[in-house]
């Protein structure tokens, strides 16, 4: 009876992979490039998506949300890459 | 008359356009239907036109795809009604699986075009083609920022149209439109699902 659920934010993020990114690619010759910071190699783009969940601990989050990511279709596997940033208390 | 519906989800814009070509033009019986009103088994084709569905968010056509109405388009396309995508129906259809393709990505380079291009015409054998000439360059209007067709073999693709001359938003072997195709047990000749993917 114990309090198993509680309210977890897990951040993720969708990019691409193994295909060309001209939004990076174009970020970083058009706009970090040519404002002098040169250490920069590349600059990857992707789309932010954080999900509240209901979870007993961290890794259950996560894992659900991975779960719901790929069943959901939320990123195409073929050509996207799931990243999960982190997880925080909600 | 056969009778072809029109899918209308939230954020189409391309339908009147088909509706009007439909009936003022062609001359058939088509019907514009909401897409939670769609069920299968009434329409002897479907057409998928284009837009910014579900306003384009998470990625094109991505959550229309997933929506009810395309498990009943995909019943129907199972049955051997063809279906036809145009622009982000294409990108619809792609994302339901009714269409081979691994994605429609953002363009190559990154900027939203809308113009008039040229396209080849690879395939007449389909019921979306055969009024063309095998190879005959067609001029057809372009407008999307998610165009570049990706899949990872193009060997696997029927190709039913070629962009001409350019390559405009970066599709593998400058392919503009694909149908898809799956023997029907009744007729002799196969029935294809296609899309394209230019308008």
């Amino acid at each position: 009876m114990g309090n198993v659920s509680n309210k977890y934010l897990v951040h993720t993020a969708i990019v691409l992979k193994g295909v060309r990114d001209p939004e990076g690619e174009t970020i970083l010759k058009d706009l970090v490039s040519i404002s002098g910071f040169s250490n920069v190699n590349k600059v990857i783009s992707g789309k932010y998506l954080g999900f509240i969940v209901n979870a007993k601990d961290d890794a259950e989050a996560i894992n659900y949300v991975r779960e719901v990511c790929e069943r959901a279709r939320i990123f195409n596997p073929t050509v996207h890459r799931l990243l999960i940033l982190g997880v925080e208390n909600a | 008359m056969p009778k072809v519906a029109v899918i209308r989800f939230p954020g189409t814009n391309g339908d009147l356009d088909v509706i009007h070509v439909l009936k003022n033009v062609v001359h058939i019986d088509a019907e514009l239907v909401w897409h939670e009103d769609f069920r299968h088994g009434i329409y002897d084709a479907i057409i998928v036109p284009g837009g910014f569905s579900y306003g384009d968010w998470l990625r094109a056509g991505a959550i229309a795809a997933r929506s009810r109405v395309m498990r009943e388009v995909i019943m129907d396309a199972e049955g051997g009604v063809p279906v036809l995508g145009i622009c982000n129906g294409f990108q619809i259809l792609v994302e339901a699986g009714l269409l081979p393709g691994g994605a429609l990505l953002p363009n190559d380079p990154p900027r939203f075009i809308a113009k008039w291009v040229w396209v080849k015409v690879n395939d007449i054998k389909t019921p979306f083609t055969k009024l063309y000439s095998l190879d005959e360059v067609v001029s057809m209007p372009i407008a999307h920022g998610e165009g570049r067709y990706f899949i990872d073999s193009v060997d696997e693709v029927r190709v039913a149209f070629t962009y001409y001359g350019e390559n405009p938003n970066g599709s593998a072997a400058l392919i503009a439109g694909v149908v898809n195709y799956e023997a029907t047990s009744s007729v002799s000749c196969r029935t294809q699902r296609g899309r394209r993917k230019p308008y």
